[in-house]
């Protein structure tokens, strides 16, 4: 409809209107060139564009003139002769692989320290939005350590590609060959995925059983007797259907893991959620208020001589180790696993 | 093959012969527009979109000369070959000529 208008009812400013579309297609071309081809790209490609036109194009004329010459940033790549990059072709390949890698590492990394940060810092009212809050943590934490591994890489490989552009660098020797691979070490052993599918399961099971069932058996005994129980089953009961959803899953895992024989990026994705998962539960777990009934602590206070607040101080700097030793473990564990993958994919 | 695939070995192996097809048409003044329609009539097909960046490429390499003529209505920008342009486009020549009767060579061996 305004096409319409501009054709016919109001011809002259339709022509100053599609005048303009000419000048703003000749801008959208110059302002991407360097300052001093401008003014001359300028007037030569208008002069072009006249040329190519009648002295009164039609809307369709201009159109299809200027759809002829292309999108204004490939005209301006073709005025510019060379292309350009912020990482050439030549690098690219050596680039995805390095970022990959970092990225890895950099994201085991403030998983580690993001997530002892959040267990430790922990100050939520229920199990599930502990759980939320300590993942939304982590998310957050992993998302600007991968921005800044994917800024740190990238900038470095800048300079040397800048660098490798405008230096003449010494030849190649053969000894920089790489090694060739060792190879299946992306395999996972059979042995080792059907033992863990057996003890993962097992140890589930009895830690699920005695969560469901004899948590009030686990306690100090004295002549046969119970005298005090350990745990808090009020704050125990609150995480059965979290271990039980996360033992399932453990399940699932390992059935892939012998299934699959070997790592890849989907396998190692799931593995990695899982092991996620399953560590910050248990930490959780470990730093609930009320875990460990007072009177437990109290009771072994009295064996060792010391105050209940004591013995409840030393379990909280054990269970605070505890933390940063399972972290690092899980952190070590989620890189090799990774690295593993990565390199399954390229050879 | 893949249509696209194909058309795209065709545009690789014109790609080599534009700098050629441009300076063969230079020996006289020509502004873009006149250089794109002479070439179109001998159905050498160059878009314009490659062909005014190629033109001012090669008179900054040194092998066109150039000159707004703005006596007319409609101011122009005319190239011509320089000296250097006219023995680079016949060393060209010999090179195109060498290429062609390699290649006759191989594909007559083939058929």
């Amino acid at each position: 409809m305004e096409k319409h208008c501009q054709r016919h009812g109001q011809a002259d400013q339709g022509g100053i209107i599609m005048k303009q579309i000419i000048e703003r297609y000749i801008y959208a071309v110059t302002k991407r060139l360097p300052e001093n081809m401008r003014e001359e790209v300028k007037e030569e490609l208008g002069a072009n564009i006249r040329d190519m036109m009648s002295e009164n194009p039609s809307d369709e004329e201009i159109d299809r003139v200027l759809h002829g010459l292309g999108h204004p940033r490939e005209l301006a790549k073709n005025y510019r002769g060379q292309d350009r990059y912020v990482i050439s072709p030549l690098f690219y390949d050596d680039y995805i692989q390095v970022l990959k890698i970092v990225a890895v590492i950099f994201l085991a990394v403030t998983l580690v320290f993001g997530t002892i940060d959040a267990i430790t810092n922990i100050e939520a009212q229920s199990i599930f939005g502990g759980i939320v809050k300590v993942f939304a943590e982590i998310v957050s934490h992993a998302f600007s350590s991968f921005a800044s591994a994917f800024a740190w890489v990238t900038l470095i490989f800048w300079g040397i590609d800048y660098a490798a552009r405008n230096k003449k660098w010494p030849e190649w020797k053969l000894s920089d060959l790489p090694d060739l691979p060792k190879p299946n070490t992306t395999k996972i052993s059979r042995v080792e995925s059907i033992l863990g599918l057996v003890l993962g399961t097992a140890f589930s099971a009895i830690f699920l059983v005695f969560l469901i069932r004899y948590i009030h058996l686990i306690g100090i005994y004295e002549n046969g007797e119970l005298v005090v129980q350990i745990f808090n089953s009020q704050v125990t009961d609150q995480f059965i259907v979290f271990f039980i959803i996360s033992a399932v899953i453990g399940f699932i895992v390992s059935l892939l893991k012998v299934n699959y024989g070997e790592w890849r990026i989907g396998l190692a994705s799931i593995y990695t959620a899982h092991e996620i998962l399953s560590t910050v539960l248990f930490l959780i777990f470990i730093h609930t208020e009320g875990l460990i009934l007072y009177e437990a602590f109290a009771r072994v206070g009295t064996y060792l001589d010391i105050s209940a607040s004591a013995v409840q101080g030393h379990f909280e700097s054990g269970v605070t180790g505890l933390t940063v030793f399972i972290s690092i473990m899980v952190g070590i564990d989620l890189i090799s696993t990774w690295v593993k993958t990565l390199k399954a994919k390229k050879a | 093959m893949d249509i696209n695939q194909y058309n795209n070995m065709v545009l690789e192996l014109k790609r080599g012969t534009q700098v050629l097809s441009v300076l063969s048409q230079l020996k006289n003044n020509q502004y873009g527009y006149s250089l794109l329609q002479a070439l179109e009539e001998k159905k050498v097909m160059i878009e314009a979109g490659t062909l005014y960046p190629l033109m001012r490429r090669l008179e900054s390499q040194g092998l066109l000369i150039s000159e707004w003529d703005t006596s007319e209505s409609r101011p122009r920008k005319y190239y011509r070959l320089s000296d250097e342009g006219l023995s680079v486009y016949h060393q060209l020549v010999n090179e195109w000529k060498n290429i062609v009767s390699d290649m006759d060579k191989l594909i007559r061996e083939e058929s």
